[in-house]
């Protein structure tokens, strides 16, 4: 039992000094002291160890202060190791190859360590230097040339090593001058490759001093270059896992062993790091690459080398980050040249036939791929992508299935004669709708999964009557293999290596389960952490321990608050779930507002103290109806779910995904339950079918009995998320959070935690039962204070405009210092193959990051489908007092026809025909052929001004706009703030025009002011001009119109009439307002344009050089490339922030990536 | 946990059973089973259902879904 408390409490003190490293990290060219620091204490704790286990063995009894030693240096080793281990995985320690000290006329080249490889070399100004330094260095490469068969191919051996031919060259390095202006630490790359350095020769420079020669390290990472149109290089390396295989595409994980940067120079021996290549259908020998057999093959690639992007906008997902820790450091996208040889090829050994992965991995992965064909024949699909999604977790499969209720799974034998209308029951892919109704945690194979597979081997086996000490080891050899299949995320390596624990304890120490989740938990983690430290913040880690955590501290305190229930107060309970529940149904916004929040928990109160009141008097129901009337194992069940959507689900929900899955704390009531019974048939099902013969039939009858449970597990996710909300939630900050669990650990702990305070209380002389409860009353005030501060938005002095990156689009966050916000135009909505929801995926969660859930308006400038198809999500779920419109919107019906709806815009349903059009109508009014989707219409029919609306603050006023009006008027710190709006002019007559007809608004804060023009063509740009004079367009920043792709009516070659109207048109307004900074909302426009897109990208192109002809190229901004924009005014001055360039203050390509010093 | 393999039986056969009735009733296990015994796999509705799912992978590893149509 001491030997159990020490590893859990070593393991405990690890993940204490990583979480350290992470809030308090040291500079990296520390870490080679800090290793030796942490051998040093690992060495003395290993020997303190050794000496108690001696003493024991001797039956003698440690001395105390030994085992306080001990206690002392387990913690100590444990944080340094686990600081060392963060630090190691996260940043990269320079090697110094040597100092150049400059003595006189001359300099001195001091090695310090050789280079172990070819590499490039960093200076470094390391000493301040009285006049630029001008350099060369001098040495040798080993150009490494790779050897190439009679078909042009590299060549490898059947060992796995690359060939190649050495040409030895003397190099001498381009000059390198380092400025004297330059701060100390200033770092100047030489690309050119050496392999040994030799010399330097000074050019130029100061008589004293000294610089730095550090190798750039061979990491993948140092390689890769953001972005398009970069010099291809070729790669030498292997298919190291599993191949992701999509309908579409096929991603391969390469670990590469060799790389020729830059085209047609040397090829570098590759430090770490692994690469993600996309290979597509079109491309010949797709097929030898999209599937297992590609595990492990040697192959020869060519292409840009690249990387995932950072967060586009404030709060959001940073694929970069999320993939450099799954050690992911360079992605390639690989196309068919027109006229050339594919991009790769799958290179065969010279010697032998092609190589395989890991024999273990490739059994697992092949086994795989048998019974994923056994339940294509056995299971009907799309019953048939969830079972393998949850048996073997090919989830990958699961991507934009659509519903089982959508008419496309009509089949042949269950004739219509109705029309067909696709999207009449349902809308939504299976995923949405499992994210929706929180059963999504059954496609991410862990602990439950896990848990399953094991209860269901150990039955086998014991129907055997096999001891379990023999069948351990094989299903613990299973689990490996199970999770080899399943892709080995953390969340299953936590799981196989707490059931192997539990088994193991079980089966050799007779130790119950409690005992081994205890030692199980901290274990798994430090193993986990151990191999990858940078999961830590991960959610298929937090979310997979803080599952486990939940369920094992919350469940007992939940179940004895619930068993205190009784009689009365047990019915009253009952009926006050249900009954929010059902109101929270009907109308989220109600339910979750305070003016119902409060009075509803007050009148709860007192219902409860009657109901308890009225029971000891003996009247109402019996005590003898309470929660213990439920059956035990279903109590504990109901306890365990309570527990986990108290301690996992609503906090880390909130902080992944800003949303909350309402229906998950019913939906999973049977649908985890279910999912046992789905998992268990799917693994027997698919197994058996193996056995040649008979097995098949065998497994076609357990098929279909699954495909009844599946299909009830669907409907059950469909159900649910088409009944209850998802709604968005704040996303909670570091000090809510904190507070937040202080509260649970209150709830899990309470009385140790009385206990203490009763003590310490009472030892201040503070006597009775009031000081300790005072006391802890206070405590929970000062938590729910700290929760409602951190929840909620900041107050902001200055006026700031988010413009917000959402591709081919527009979405402004406008804040004012008189604290409003204003939301102007809200995104582009895919339903197709990307489905990209920029109003879902972008503005909502930058909503929720900034803590916003209430708009003062939402101003949509423009019907265009990329401006206003996302309005319906936005009032879906946010507070929005006024929405204003342009004049061709007004009085928008739900019952309004196409044609009715064109000729708002002076157009003819039989003349004109307009993509934008069709999509201005479907998700403003509706669409027939998905009659469930949302529309602009249908959001406003629901927000009319009802008592419920009313007492939600839940009603929209809604209006249209025209040049002469002026919102929100308001004088702040630095001068007024406004908005005006300058188009369209209703006696002009252009109101009613689609895109002349925009509305153009000048946001105004005292000196500031931003113009933004919204789909205005270069004819209406000149209208406007010419309306107004200079004082009332001047803007610091404009926001191009059309967002810079305007065309018109210009078709066939439109550039010369495009130059002419950017000469004239869009000059003129350039003249008038006399920008400072243009702001183009841009992103590939095929997703709203369709076959146009190739035209708008010409025509953004010729614009954008125009204009950085006019101006300059600083005055260009585009969210394509530097993502959301943020301006911020304090009426006076103003300044730009980039998201581009917070990303590369966080860490960005240009750091040198060196390798993994910790070597675990 | 050596308790539930009892009930792992009991469910088990329950399963066989139920899906034997589908078999019965349910038009596109039907055709499956008359497409397995007639030795012909790829014709069987069940398999058909499944053509867009992991089309790279036909009935055998040397195959893809599309080869054995």
């Amino acid at each position: 039992m001491q030997t159990q408390n020490r590893i859990i409490f070593f393991c405990y003190c690890f993940i204490i000094g990583l979480v350290v490293a992470m809030t308090w990290p040291v500079n990296p060219s520390a870490l080679p002291l800090l290793n030796v620091v942490t051998t040093v204490l690992l060495l003395a704790a290993a020997a303190m160890l050794f000496y108690a286990h001696r003493k024991r063995d001797e039956e003698q009894e440690a001395r105390p202060s030994a085992s306080r030693w001990l206690a002392w240096l387990l913690m100590l080793s444990a944080l340094s190791l686990g600081y060392v281990r963060y630090i190691g995985a996260n940043t990269v320690p320079d090697t110094q190859v040597g100092e150049i000290v400059l003595v006189g006329e001359g300099a001195q080249f001091r090695a310090k360590n050789a280079l172990p490889d070819t590499c490039r070399i960093r200076v470094r100004k390391s000493q301040p230097l009285a006049e630029d330094l001008h350099l060369r260095i001098v040495g040798e490469l080993d150009a490494r040339v790779a050897a190439r068969d009679a078909d042009g191919r590299a060549m490898v051996d059947r060992r796995g090593r690359w060939q190649f031919q050495i040409a030895r060259m003397p190099i001498t390095t381009d000059v390198v001058v380092v400025h004297s202006a330059d701060p100390l630490n200033s770092d100047y790359v030489i690309d050119q490759p050496l392999t040994r350095i030799t010399g330097v020769q000074v050019l130029k420079g100061p008589t004293h001093g000294a610089v730095a020669l550090f190798r750039v390290s061979n990491h993948i990472g140092s390689f890769v270059r953001p972005g398009r149109a970069q010099s291809p290089v070729t790669i030498l390396g292997r298919i190291s896992a599993d191949p992701l295989v999509y309908d579409f595409k096929t991603v391969l994980p390469i670990t590469p062993e060799f790389i020729q940067f830059p085209a047609g120079g040397p090829f570098y021996r590759v430090e770490g790091g692994d690469i993600q290549v996309t290979v597509r259908p079109e491309m010949p020998g797709y097929e030898k690459f999209a599937g297992t057999a590609a595990y492990g093959y040697d192959v020869e690639l060519k292409g840009e080398l690249t990387v995932a992007r950072g967060a586009a906008n404030p709060g959001g997902f940073n694929a970069r980050r999320f993939q450099q820790n799954y050690n992911i450091y360079g992605l390639m996208s690989l196309y068919t040249p027109r006229n050339g040889p594919p991009p790769i090829h799958a290179i065969k050994p010279i010697d032998g036939p092609m190589r395989e992965g890991n024999a273990l991995v490739s059994f697992s992965l092949n086994l795989r791929d048998n019974v994923l064909r056994v339940i294509k024949q056995t299971l009907l699909f799309p019953q048939s992508a969830f079972v393998g999604g949850v048996t073997l977790g090919m989830r990958y499969g699961l991507q934009g299935v659509e519903c089982m209720f959508s008419e496309r799974y009509q089949h042949e034998w269950k004739p219509s004669d109705e029309p067909t209308i696709i999207g009449r029951f349902c809308e939504e892919t299976i995923a949405d709708e499992f994210k929706e109704s929180g059963v999504n945690h059954v496609l991410a194979v862990s602990g439950l999964h896990v848990t399953i597979i094991t209860v269901m081997l150990v039955g086998i086996f014991a129907l055997m009557r096999v001891p379990r000490q023999a069948y351990v080891p094989a299903i613990i050899f299973a689990l490996v293999i199970f999770s080899i299949i399943t892709g080995a995320r953390p969340s299953t390596l936590r799981a196989v290596i707490m059931n192997s624990l539990f088994l193991l304890t079980w089966a050799y120490l007779d130790q119950n389960l409690r005992s081994s989740v205890l030692l199980g938990v901290p274990v798994a983690a430090f193993l986990i952490l151990l191999h990858n430290p940078l999961v830590v913040v991960g959610p298929s880690f937090t979310l997979s321990f803080g599952a486990i955590l939940s369920l094992g501290l919350l469940t007992t305190p939940a179940l004895d608050l619930l068993q205190r229930l009784k009689g009365n107060q047990f019915t009253l309970f009952l009926l006050v779930s249900i009954g929010y529940t059902l109101i929270a149904i009907r109308h989220w916004a109600l339910a979750v507002t305070p003016q119902f929040l409060f009075p509803t928990v007050a009148l709860c109160i007192v219902l409860f103290m009657i109901a308890g009141s009225l029971q000891r008097k003996g009247v109402g129901i019996p005590e003898t109806f309470n929660f213990t009337t439920i059956p035990e194992g279903v109590g504990a069940f109901l306890a365990a779910q309570f527990a986990i959507q108290l301690g996992m689900m609503i906090p880390l929900s909130a902080g992944y995904f800003v949303r909350w899955p309402f229906a998950g704390a019913y939906a999973n009531l049977i649908a985890i339950p279910l999912i046992g019974v789905v998992v268990q048939l799917g693994a027997i099902g698919g197994l058996l079918g193996l056995i040649p013969g008979i097995g098949i039939y065998i497994a076609l009858i357990i098929g279909a009995a699954n495909w009844v449970f599946s299909s009830i597990f669907l409907w059950l996710a469909h159900a649910s998320a088409d009944l209850f909300p998802y709604p968005v939630i704040r996303r909670p900050g570091l000090l809510a959070l904190t507070a937040y669990y202080i509260a649970c650990a209150w709830f899990i702990w309470n009385k140790p935690i009385w206990a203490w305070l009763v003590k310490t209380t009472t030892a201040f002389n503070l006597r009775g039962k009031w000081w300790p409860r005072s006391v802890g009353i206070v405590a929970g005030i000062v938590l729910a204070a700290l929760v409602v501060v951190d929840m909620r938005p900041a107050t902001v002095r200055e006026l700031k405009m988010t413009v917000l990156s959402v591709g081919y689009g527009s979405a402004v966050l406008v804040e004012s210092p008189t604290g409003r916000r204003i939301l102007i135009d809200a995104g582009f909505v895919e339903h197709e193959r990307g489905r990209r929801n920029e109003a879902s995926r972008t503005v909502l969660p930058v909503l929720a990051n900034e803590k916003v859930r209430h708009l003062d308006a939402v101003i949509l400038t423009s019907p265009r489908p990329e401006r206003a198809a996302g309005i319906s999500h936005i009032l879906e779920s946010t507070w929005v007092d006024h929405l204003f419109l342009p004049p061709s919107l007004a009085d928008l019906r739900s019952d309004e026809t196409y044609e009715q709806f064109v000729t708002r815009f002076g157009e003819s349903a039989d003349t004109v025909e307009s993509a934008a059009l069709v999509r201005s109508y479907e998700e403003l009014i509706g669409n027939e052929q998905w009659p469930r989707r949302l529309s602009l219409a249908n959001e406003m029919a629901k927000r009319k001004s009802s008592v419920v609306n009313r007492w939600a603050g839940w009603t929209v006023q809604q209006s249209t706009l025209a040049a002469g009006q002026v919102l929100f008027e308001e004088k702040g710190p630095g001068g007024v703030f406004r908005i005006e709006v300058l188009n369209p002019d209703i006696a002009k007559g252009n109101a009613n025009d689609y895109d002349n007809g925009s509305l153009v608004l000048r946001v105004v804060y005292g000196d500031f002011a931003a113009l933004i023009t919204s789909d205005l063509q270069y004819d209406g740009v000149s209208a406007l001009a010419s309306r107004y004079d200079a004082s009332q367009l001047r803007s610091q920043v404009l926001f191009i119109p059309h967002h810079g792709a305007a065309l018109g009516e210009m078709q066939g070659d439109f550039k010369p009439t495009l130059r002419s109207a950017l000469n004239e048109e869009l000059r003129s307004l350039i003249a008038k307002v006399n920008p400072e900074r243009v702001v183009a909302e841009w992103g590939t426009p095929r997703p709203v344009l369709g076959d146009l897109s190739r035209d708008a990208v010409n025509a953004h192109e010729l614009a954008r050089q125009y204009v950085k002809d006019q101006l300059g190229d600083s005055a260009w901004l585009s969210t394509d490339t530097d993502f959301a924009l943020t301006f911020s005014s304090d009426g006076h001055t103003y300044s730009v922030a980039t998201q581009a360039e917070a990303n590369r203050a966080e860490g960005g390509v240009d750091d040198a990536v060196s390798d993994i010093a910790v070597g675990f | 946990m050596e308790r539930g393999a009892q009930a792992l039986i009991k469910a088990l056969a329950a399963a066989m059973i139920f899906g034997g009735l589908m078999l019965i009733f349910h038009p596109a296990y039907r055709g499956a089973v008359g497409a397995l015994w007639r030795g012909k796999p790829v014709e069987s509705p069940v398999w058909d259902s499944n053509k867009d799912y992991y089309p790279m992978l036909g009935l055998t590893p040397e195959t893809t879904h599309a080869d054995t149509k």
